[in-house]
């Protein structure tokens, strides 16, 4: 995928999706061609951070400690697999 | 098909496909995210069979309801996250156990039955009974 191809892709995730949940399905898809198990870990740590952000955002509940620990957690597992398999 | 039944029954046919799985079910309506509970968790680690279908399954959810997200978590952490429907599906393996459990139970309490209805004969002096 080349940058042209993003940024068209990324144009119309807006009016379809969000850039989020589009920049999520690529990812997941791209660790999918060569690394299954890396895509279905990113895919668990992505889903469960989402959870967690969307309840810190919109739930009337408190995220307490253990939830932001956990979400901190989450969000070096998801670097960690970015840095393995995209040198970043 | 609603989102909900689609990612059902596709577990329910994986559930036929790997021996031993049991899953469960929740929804979190705010995050459009569903919540898959696997037992035994190590499945999600170390089994390479699994993670391969569980794959296709996430990749032709997402090319159907592409705003949703499906989670796979361990039963050990699972309930951190959602609440769960009852099992919804298990692996025909585990049922096949639970039907030779039960049917064990019952023949050893017949046995036992059996068995103390013996002693009772032998120490009235009945031996006919007994034998």
């Amino acid at each position: 995928m080349d940058v042209e191809d993003i940024q068209s892709q990324s144009v119309s995730s807006v009016n379809m999706l969000g850039t989020h949940r589009w920049i999520q399905k690529e990812i997941f898809a791209s660790l999918g061609q060569h690394d299954i198990m890396a895509a279905n870990q990113f895919n668990d740590y992505i889903g469960r951070i989402k959870s967690l952000r969307v309840k810190a955002d919109y739930h009337f509940s408190l995220v307490g400690s253990r939830e932001a620990g956990k979400a901190h957690q989450l969000a070096s597992d998801i670097l960690n697999i970015l840095k393995e398999n995209y040198g970043v | 098909m609603e989102s909900k039944a689609w990612l059902k029954d596709k577990l329910a046919n994986l559930a036929t496909e790997i021996d031993g799985v049991e899953f469960k079910y929740g929804y979190d309506k705010l995050s459009e995210t569903h919540f898959v509970s696997v037992a035994p968790s190590g499945l999600l680690t170390s089994d390479e069979r699994f993670n391969s279908l569980r794959f296709d399954l996430l990749h032709d959810f997402y090319n159907l309801y592409a705003s949703e997200s499906v989670v796979f978590l361990p039963v050990e952490e699972a309930e951190e996250f959602s609440d769960y429907e009852e099992v919804i599906c298990r692996s025909q393996t585990i049922d096949s156990y639970l039907d030779w459990l039960n049917a064990s139970s019952i023949v050893e309490s017949e046995v036992k039955l059996s068995s103390g209805s013996q002693e009772s004969a032998a120490r009235e002096g009945n031996y006919a009974i007994a034998a």
